[in-house]
């Protein structure tokens, strides 16, 4: 059964001779608890697309149905909910609070969050357990991010959406981190879908959509990923 | 300026004009009359050439004895080549010391001896208070003698209210006043002796007459014996008798005469200095003091905010250059070039700034508060002459608070290599807080709070200047409301609690038996009267120590002083328990005590017109608003003064208050012969009155200004803040924050600083509203300076709403920020 179902979106920019189509009729399904990733060259609409699917844009056109419920029209207010409530971000530059420490981070998105998991122990899952009372400044990159996909962990969101979750770190770091997406997914079978420019990972996924120009170029189910440990790029 | 009860004669006129350090002397004459019709009184004076010259405004000056040039102020209800009719108290058009009555306006003046447009000073006519003045030609007066002298010295130094020039000229007038005392009562005695003379030859002479009437009589006697031609005998003997009537008369009419000279009033050369002739000088003074202290206490709370706003504004500006710094040192430019552009555009905000700043200081908004000021004056020719002082000094400030935080944070920068100015800023490092030491409570706090609270720590000098600019603000305003309340609150105590008679009438003690009973009647016979009692009435002087100026004082007398206290309540000002006039000392109000540093059991030198001296000790001291006053019982008056009081007035309580029968009785009672003065005791209500109008315009001012305060700090740091910190914003939104979450986010700080420099400024705005408070009113008049609640609870909802109107532009701001691109983008 698709968990998220995308038909005809649209996302165009501007009108007439200057309009641009971020995401040009974008097709496809998704099934619960399927690792995604979205790949393609820079520009090419994968994180337009990103964005709608996380509820922090609407689509011009078309529908974006997640979980049954079809999020395209919904209103800035609900969009906040879904937020809220459903989805977990991680960014390329983790955009943390620089004035929080570690564990206070993770905290600021579970104390919003009605089904919030325990933070320490989501902390130690992500090998921050002797790092908690540190700032962010104090960490390293690689230490960062795990801080940041702690904090969207915590919140235990149906869906967690990855913009180049490696895209500032250093190979060794970077694959740390899939790893660490690569195991939430298989245990807690969520929904992660990752965004990267990066084709050389696609091995290690369930599912991959390739964008292109705005529109989905391939659109492939991977039965046997790969462990990252077992991926050179 | 001396003036006398009498023409002052040649001699006198001669003596006058060799006192010592006399410049100039100008003799003139004046008459007070009540315009016929009105119950304006007005006061003609001869012109004058040399001193207190007249300005013509329009027309020209009376040539003629019959014209007169009024003041500027009537324009509006006389034209030039119109009449006015004057008469005298009772009505009649007979005024003594006046040939005419009847003049032609030729012209419209000002006078610098009437600098306020109304209530110019104290006069015999119409209720009391003298409305207008006119300029007539010497000849309009019957009398040749002039009544006037002003004077000018040649040992005084500096400007008009200058503590040299104002102790000179007191010094000056206290050295003239004993010998013209003297001279007084010397050509007192001159007169009387030689009316006495002039009557006791004229006695003799009528002896003598008495004498041969006696022998004419007996001749006819002898005469009708011889009983010789009847019809001659009759005639002689009728001319006889008419004779004997005629000198009858004679006699009489030298007796009369006799008891007149004996009772001749007191002569009096009084001599005022300028600042106690001239209420107008006096109160211009005072007014412009008041400015000074203003003007010396609120700029630098604006300063203070000017400059920390400017120093935050133009460090961060730098700041935001960073990395264009560091591509122009890369690209190979020198530290200095790179530093150029703070230089130049810092030197140029400052001159700018500074040019608008010295054109509004110097041209318009000194011109509005003058304006406001001046209202109860007539003072031509505002001048403001740019002050080269303090526009250098303020462009000093502005370019040091420009140039030098812009360069200073730019070189801090610049000792960095180009390749790390490159990158971005890392962001401030967060850290510990002293209250994570207090694990109970910060195990409590939602995360909410605690950045809140590592915001403030981390940004101390935000945290300072917000809590500076709100404290200002509240400070302010409670200042701005509170004068005006305390000043409202006067009036009331003033004239609810304290003063309860309305009017003293001042008659002649020493006026005929008749006209005094006459007076005396005419008080009885008053409609409308509640309570009234006799009291002895003079007006004396002091002169504190370290002042330059006299202070007038009333001296009041009450010949009963149990039910004084119905006319007058004397209370401890901070007990407010009842004082009694005792036997050994008097009471002297508040305001008076405190200039003179008099405490009960000290002593009070007063003064009165003819310059005696009386040393009088204080037994109580009474709570008073406006005037100062001095209370004694009449046992202790005959202890001070030697004989026992001859009481001059009569104290009246009123039922109906309005100043409208307050006039009509004030009317009633100068009209009488004995009259001197009617005292109302409302004539502080109007100088409270002025000085509130004139600061109501203070008042706006202030919380204009408050308001403008509160919004610029608010803002400006907000803002900061805000684009400061848009990527935390962004992240928080991202994470599925609600809109008012993401304000509280960043406001929550804003508004707990905001709360403290509320409470700070509670305690900040008593302090400016007590020193205020203390220094603003006029010498004769003193604050309530209690504030009441509402001043504080207005005052600080006002600046919470000035902090939520903030907000609230904030939130509009916050709500359309781009979250997407703040957090894609590296910067």
């Amino acid at each position: 059964m698709a968990y998220i179902e995308v038909r005809n979106e649209s996302k165009i920019y501007g009108s007439g001779e200057q309009e641009v189509r971020a995401n040009d009729n974008v097709n496809f399904t998704i099934s619960k608890g399927e690792l995604t990733v979205i790949v393609g060259a820079s520009g090419a609409g994968k994180s337009t697309l990103l964005n709608i699917l996380g509820g922090m844009d609407s689509p011009t056109k078309g529908q974006v149905i997640i979980n049954g419920k079809d999020i395209a029209n919904y209103s800035s207010r609900k969009m906040t909910t879904f937020r809220r409530r459903s989805i977990g971000f991680v960014f390329q530059f983790y955009n943390l609070i620089p004035n929080l420490t570690a564990l206070e981070n993770v905290e600021l998105a579970s104390q919003i969050s009605p089904d919030a998991l325990d933070v320490k122990k989501v902390m130690a899952d992500v090998g921050l357990k002797q790092r908690m009372a540190n700032f962010p400044a104090q960490l390293s990159g690689g230490e960062q991010q795990r801080v940041a996909i702690a904090r969207a962990i915590a919140k235990n969101p149906e869906l967690l959406l990855c913009d180049e979750p490696t895209g500032a770190l250093d190979y060794q770091t970077g694959k740390s981190i899939l790893t660490l997406l690569q195991n939430f997914s298989r245990q807690t079978k969520k929904n992660v879908i990752i965004v990267t420019h990066n084709g050389m990972i696609k091995s290690m996924a369930d599912h991959v959509i390739e964008i292109g120009d705005g529109k989905v170029k391939q659109d492939i189910l991977n039965s046997k990923p790969t462990p990252v440990e077992q991926i050179e790029w | 300026m001396i003036t006398s009860n009498t023409g002052i004669t040649k001699a006198d006129q001669n003596y006058m004009r060799k006192l010592p350090h006399i410049k100039t002397i100008e003799f003139g004459t004046r008459k007070d009359a009540v315009i016929k019709g009105t119950d304006k009184s007005i006061r003609l004076s001869s012109n004058t050439t040399k001193l207190s010259t007249n300005k013509v405004v329009s027309g020209r000056l009376p040539k003629e004895s019959n014209e007169v040039a009024l003041s500027n102020r009537e324009k509006s209800n006389y034209k030039i080549g119109q009449t006015i009719q004057l008469v005298n108290n009772k009505g009649k058009a007979n005024i003594s010391g006046l040939k005419n009555t009847t003049y032609k306006v030729v012209g419209f003046v000002t006078s610098s001896d009437y600098l306020k447009k109304e209530n110019l000073g104290v006069t015999s006519a119409g209720t009391g208070q003298l409305a207008t003045f006119g300029i007539v030609n010497r000849r309009a007066f019957s009398s040749k003698q002039p009544t006037v002298a002003r004077i000018s010295y040649d040992n005084v130094h500096g400007n008009s209210y200058s503590s040299a020039y104002e102790n000179q000229v007191q010094k000056n007038v206290d050295n003239t006043e004993k010998r013209l005392n003297d001279r007084a009562k010397k050509r007192h005695a001159q007169i009387k002796a030689a009316g006495l003379a002039k009557l006791d030859t004229a006695q003799t002479r009528l002896n003598q007459q008495k004498q041969k009437l006696s022998q004419t009589k007996n001749q006819l006697k002898a005469a009708s014996a011889q009983a010789v031609q009847r019809s001659q005998l009759k005639a002689a003997q009728k001319q006889v008798a008419a004779n004997q009537a005629k000198l009858q008369k004679a006699q009489s009419k030298l007796t009369t005469q006799r008891q007149t000279l004996t009772n001749l009033p007191a002569i009096t050369y009084q001599i005022q200095s300028r600042n106690d002739y001239n209420e107008g000088y006096n109160q211009f003074g005072e007014d412009a003091k008041r400015i000074d202290v203003l003007s010396n206490t609120f700029p630098i709370i604006f300063f203070a905010v000017a400059i920390l706003v400017s120093l935050t504004t133009m460090s961060r500006m730098a700041e935001e250059k960073r990395q264009e710094i560091g591509t122009l040192r890369a690209l190979g430019y020198s530290k200095f070039d790179t530093l150029k552009i703070f230089l130049i555009y810092g030197t140029a905000s400052g001159l700018l700034g500074s040019a608008l700043g010295a054109w509004l200081g110097t041209g318009l908004l000194p011109r509005r508060i003058f304006a406001a000021y001046a209202a109860n004056f007539v003072i031509p020719n505002f001048q403001t002459p740019p002050s080269g002082f303090w526009i250098s000094l303020s462009i000093i400030i502005s370019l040091l608070c420009t140039i030098a935080p812009a360069v200073w944070s730019a070189f801090l920068m610049l000792k960095d290599q180009p390749a790390v100015l490159m990158l971005p800023k890392p962001p401030k490092s967060g850290s510990k807080v002293l209250l994570e030491r207090m694990p109970f409570i910060w195990n409590h706090l939602s995360f909410n709070y605690k950045v809140t609270i590592r915001n403030l720590a981390r940004y101390k000098e935000r945290m300072f200047m917000t809590i500076l600019g709100v404290l200002g603000c509240t400070a302010l305003l409670i200042t701005g409301f509170g004068i005006r309340d305390s000043l409202n609150g006067i009036v009331d105590t003033q004239y609810k609690d304290i003063i309860h008679y309305d009017v003293i009438g001042v008659y002649n003690p020493d006026a005929a038996q008749n006209k005094k009973a006459d007076y005396l009647k005419t008080v009885d016979d008053l409609a409308g009267v509640k309570h009234d009692t006799t009291v002895y009435y003079e007006s004396v002087t002091s002169r504190p120590k370290r002042i330059d100026h006299n202070q007038n004082i009333s001296m009041i007398v009450p010949k009963s002083t149990t039910n004084f206290n119905q006319f007058v309540t004397l209370r401890n000002p901070s007990t407010k328990k009842t004082l009694r006039l005792t036997d050994n000392g008097v009471v002297i109000t508040q305001k008076l005590a405190t200039l003179s540093h008099i405490k009960v059991g000290d002593y009070l030198m007063v003064k009165n017109a003819n310059g005696d001296k009386h040393r009088v000790s204080v037994s109580g001291i009474t709570e008073m608003y406006a005037g100062h006053s001095l209370y004694m019982s009449p046992a202790y008056y005959h202890k001070v003064f030697g004989h026992s009081v001859n009481y001059n007035a009569k104290m009246l309580m009123l039922k109906d208050r309005s100043a409208k029968n307050i006039d009509r009785v004030s009317r009633e009672l100068t009209r009488q012969d004995a009259s001197i003065t009617a005292i109302q005791s409302d004539d502080a209500k109007a100088t409270i009155n002025n000085i509130l109008s004139g600061l109501n315009h203070l008042v706006l001012i202030i919380i204009v200004a408050a308001s403008m305060l509160a919004f610029v700090v608010l803002f400006t740091l907000t803002n900061i803040n805000v684009s400061e910190r848009i990527r935390e914003l962004s992240t928080i939104k991202v994470l599925g924050f609600y809109p008012m979450e993401v304000v509280m986010y960043v406001y929550r700080e804003t508004f707990i600083l905001s709360l403290a420099g509320v409470l700070l400024g509670f305690i900040g705005g008593a302090w400016l509203h007590n020193y205020i408070m203390q220094t603003l009113p006029p010498e004769t008049a003193m604050a309530d300076l209690t504030l009441l609640w509402t001043n504080f609870t207005t005052s600080g909802v006002m600046t919470l709403i000035f902090s939520i109107i903030v907000m609230a532009i904030m939130a509009y701001k916050i709500n359309r920020v781009d979250m997407l691109g703040a957090l894609k983008s590296v910067d």
